[in-house]
């Protein structure tokens, strides 16, 4: 066998492929929670929730969030009662 | 119903009507996938992450340019040169290992150059590799080829000539060594 057909030998079994079962099912599937997600509205408690507790920046956003408003509301506090 | 209603069905908001497409096509992408990444593992997660993202950009096909599997290809080729980026380089300069097949008989001495050719293959630089995998694995014409790696037809059938006389080399020497 000379090259041209070894190589013409080889194409042809690149062509041949195992289709892999239930690909179109798995590719599909990702969608489906895509669009389920995708269509949840922006400012779903259980979704925001959900959003701080998986994403480590979010938690540290949450953390310094609650924090600053707990140090605002003891300066509030310190100006009204040294004030009155 | 054609492909062209298909995909307007999917931009409607019909997800299912994107199956038939996915099962049209897989195939291919995967073929082109695992051929280019020579690994068919991760060349069909690259084909899930090709059909998802087209999924998502479905609303930017544009017929009148191109057509739909040439769009599926660009997206595949781009992925595709994404995951080489991210896997080990295979070196240009690592050459396959000579057969010493003596006591072979011809069907497993071809499956031993099919498998050295595998190699070899995956030693061309990308662009050989990938107009090579279009032209001779997916049959795509070389105006098509061109479109997807956006160079001029020219330029196609020397990357595919290219990669052919470095195939046949690769074959020759392996041929000699079989004698």
């Amino acid at each position: 066998m000379n090259t041209e057909e070894l190589l013409k030998l080889w194409t042809d079994t690149k062509l041949q492929i195992n289709q892999e079962r239930d690909f179109s099912s798995k590719v599909m599937s990702r969608i489906y929670r895509y669009e389920e997600q995708r269509r949840k509205p922006l400012f779903d408690i259980s979704r925001l929730v959900e959003i701080a507790t998986s994403n480590p920046l979010a938690k540290a956003a949450v953390i310094v969030g609650g924090a600053a408003i707990g140090v605002l509301r003891i300066v509030f506090l310190l100006r009204t009662f040294l004030w009155c | 119903m054609n492909e062209r209603e298909t995909i307007s069905q999917v931009i409607r908001g019909n997800v299912d009507a994107f199956r038939p497409l996915v099962e049209k096509y897989q195939d291919s992408i995967i073929r082109f996938a695992a051929n280019l990444l020579g690994d068919r593992h991760i060349g069909e997660d690259v084909a899930q992450d090709v059909f998802f993202a087209a999924y998502k950009k479905l609303a930017s096909f544009d017929p009148a340019r191109s057509n739909f599997s040439t769009w599926l290809f660009s997206i595949a080729r781009n992925k595709c040169i994404n995951e080489m980026k991210k896997k080990k380089v295979v070196s240009a300069n690592e050459l396959p290992e000579k057969i010493t097949a003596n006591n072979l008989s011809d069907g497993i001495a071809n499956q031993e150059l099919f498998a050295e050719l595998d190699k070899a293959l995956q030693t061309l630089p990308g662009r050989q590799k990938r107009a090579f995998i279009f032209a001779e694995f997916e049959n795509l014409p070389y105006h098509e080829i061109a479109q997807i790696e956006g160079v001029r037809i020219g330029t196609v059938k020397s990357r595919i000539n290219r990669a052919k006389k470095k195939l046949r080399a690769v074959l020759a020497m392996l041929d000699e060594e079989t004698i």
